[in-house]
């Protein structure tokens, strides 16, 4: 659905974006994470043909960017949620997204029908009829979803969706993304949220003006620390790490927190061959567990100790 | 170029802009001021030289032969419509005489309507409006209508009523274009609205179209409320109706259009470079400028009054029109209003 090849961007002289090199399937959600200032927008910004690119190239649904009238065709079948929703104060929230309906050019019916139901899934329609304006900061921000999924886009690009969303928006703005991917929406998605881009993106990139790590967040943890099993025992002496350590599969065995620390290439198969080791020196094992990381502790290894 | 989508644009400003009150005020308020203030204001002057020259005398005519498209000398006529004819060196007693020439004519209890006159001894008669008024002796008679003095001062009120006219349409759009280009950058809302398929050229025409119509309709009709206030007010001293003259027409449906689209160009442009309503308007409002200029020059007598010069003047703004209109398209270009204009 999406594909970069060396994209960049260069501004007076200030690289923006390098040789970004990204693969989105079909209907999946993409989370793409990053400091402030690493060239998120401005690849959304290129992605959906808002600007031009410097380097490299891009394609969206086989569309070429950049390129007339590919970009047109782009521009067709995109949606769009800027950092700010960007909506018109003095109209309310049915004429906003009936304006943008109009431009994608879709007719009154299926307008007024795909209206109501992106409203009502957000839970705005009871005021579906009074000038934004009145609305609060998270009501926009869900009108400027709804407006980016109005016209039953293939792509949508959300920037920073649930910003300034309290915790019962954003757990609504979450479920109402699900929704709509399950119909088919390939959605990329910017965000600083951490938590809720592991909750939400079937595949994550984690981008510093270039890509620096592509994956499930899962697949990201494992891909940069291995596994790690964790062994909790009623107490703690050097010959049971020695034991461990005496194992030729485990490697970087250390104590932590109370706990053994392994890493291991299978768990499944030598967990057991370590817990008949520590008994062996009689041990008294009282859990076994995986230790995870967390996609906080991936992105600040790769990213946190970049100075922009 | 889809017009339906510039039509769309232009209906959704059209939106904004009524449910502004700022808007809506400046597009009410204007016109009605220059429209129905101004003229009862310019008007006094006229109308007082004109109540100063006196009322019509009552006559009573008894019209019993018609002359005309003849011409008539060294005779004595009573009682006759003279029309569109020549009267030379006679005498005229009880006629009524309509665009006609006459010269060393004895005129005597008659009525004159815009005819040529000269020479003439006028005793006891009523002069409407005459194209031309040498070398007469009036006595007891009425002058009544344009001629020297009187004409002047109304080319001078008129043009100076016209001049605040045009100003309508070079003044709506610095406010309303301000908002239109202006707000949707302090709105946010020019990303989401240049996501869509819309082309730069669509949006500037909507854009502008919405501007453009909203401006003349005030300004159109402000204008058709000024003549009937003039002429209404007019009227009973005049005894005609002075406007609309060519001059004002050419105002109305040439200069005044070619104003407005300046206006509106020059405000795409000045909108890519500020990042405030007010300095928008406050740079825009330079525009009167060139009209100023060419009206005052006009009233001092550096250009001539006529049709002629207007109309010239009318076509050199809407040449100047294309070239900003072209440097407009430059400016208004998806990637310059993301990049450069300061969002």
């Amino acid at each position: 659905m999406i594909e970069t090849v060396g994209l960049g961007r260069v501004y007076d002289g200030r690289v923006a974006v390098e040789d970004l090199n990204l693969k989105v399937k079909d209907g999946e959600v993409f989370g793409f994470l990053g400091p402030n200032g690493a060239g998120k927008t401005t690849t959304i910004r290129m992605l959906s043909c808002l600007i031009g690119k410097t380097s490299g190239t891009a394609y969206v649904n086989g569309f070429e960017i950049g390129k007339e009238p590919d970009a047109s065709s782009i521009r067709a079948m995109v949606g769009l949620l800027p950092e700010s929703p960007g909506l018109y104060e003095s109209l309310s929230a049915w004429k906003n997204l009936d304006f943008y309906a109009q431009l994608y050019g879709m007719s009154r019916d299926s307008r007024g029908k795909r209206i109501e139901e992106l409203l009502r899934m957000l839970d705005v329609w009871d005021r579906r009829d009074d000038p934004v304006a009145t609305y609060s900061k998270g009501m926009k921000q869900k009108i400027g979803i709804a407006r980016a999924f109005v016209h039953n886009p293939k792509v949508v690009f959300l920037d920073e969706p649930t910003a300034g969303l309290d915790p019962q928006a954003s757990l609504t703005v979450r479920e109402f993304l699900d929704a709509l991917s399950r119909e088919g929406s390939t959605i990329f998605l910017n965000s600083h949220h951490l938590d809720e881009v592991e909750r939400l993106c079937d595949r994550i990139a984690i981008m510093n003006r270039t890509v620096l790590a592509v994956g499930a967040p899962r697949e990201l943890a494992e891909g940069y620390w291995g596994r790690t099993t964790a062994i909790e025992l009623a107490q703690i002496e050097p010959r049971f790490v020695d034991a461990v350590r005496a194992l030729p599969f485990a490697t970087n065995v250390r104590v932590l927190d109370g706990r053994i620390l392994v890493d291991l290439d299978r768990p499944d198969e030598r967990n057991p061959e370590i817990v008949d080791a520590l008994a062996a020196q009689g041990a008294r094992i009282e859990y076994v567990t995986e230790l995870r990381r967390t996609l906080e502790e991936v992105y600040m290894r790769l990213v946190g100790g970049v100075k922009r | 170029m889809n017009l339906r989508r510039a039509l769309i644009v232009a209906r959704k400003d059209f939106e904004e802009f009524r449910k502004n009150k700022y808007i809506l005020g400046t597009i009410l308020i204007m016109p009605l001021m220059v429209a129905v203030v101004l003229p009862m204001i310019y008007v006094v002057p006229i109308n007082q030289l004109g109540e100063s020259r006196g009322n019509p005398l009552d006559l009573h005519l008894d019209v019993r032969v018609v002359y005309a498209n003849v011409t008539i000398s060294n005779a004595t006529i009573f009682d006759a419509r003279i029309e569109n004819s020549t009267v030379v060196n006679t005498v005229l007693q009880g006629c009524f005489v309509i665009d006609s020439s006459i010269s060393g004519a004895n005129i005597n209890g008659s009525e004159v309507y815009y005819s040529d006159v000269r020479n003439s001894l006028l005793i006891n008669s009523n002069v409407y409006s005459p194209v031309k008024n040498d070398g007469n002796l009036l006595t007891d008679s009425q002058l009544i209508g344009e001629d020297g003095e009187l004409k002047r001062l109304q080319d001078i009120m008129f043009n100076v009523l016209l001049i605040l006219l045009i100003m309508i349409p070079v003044t709506i759009p610095t406010v309303t274009a301000s908002y239109s280009f202006v707000g949707e950058k302090v709105n946010r809302s020019l990303e989401p609205l240049l996501a869509t398929p819309i082309t730069d050229l669509e949006l500037l025409v909507g854009k502008s179209g919405s501007i453009f119509l909203m401006s003349m309709g005030a300004t159109w009709a402000a204008f058709a409320v000024a003549i009937g206030m003039v002429d209404m007010l007019t009227y009973p001293v005049l005894g005609y109706n002075p406007l609309p003259t060519d001059y004002w027409m050419v105002g109305m449906l040439l200069l005044a259009p070619a104003m407005c689209i300046l206006s509106i160009l020059t405000n795409v442009i000045i909108s890519s470079r500020v990042n405030d309503v007010r300095v928008s308007q406050q740079i825009g409002g330079v525009l009167v400028l060139p009209l100023l200029i060419f009206f005052f020059s006009s009233l001092a007598g550096v250009l001539s009054t006529g049709v002629g010069p207007l109309i010239i003047f009318s076509l050199g703004i809407f040449a100047a029109d294309a070239g900003i209109l072209w440097l407009s398209l430059r400016v208004f270009r998806r990637e310059q209003i993301l990049v450069n204009w300061v969002l």
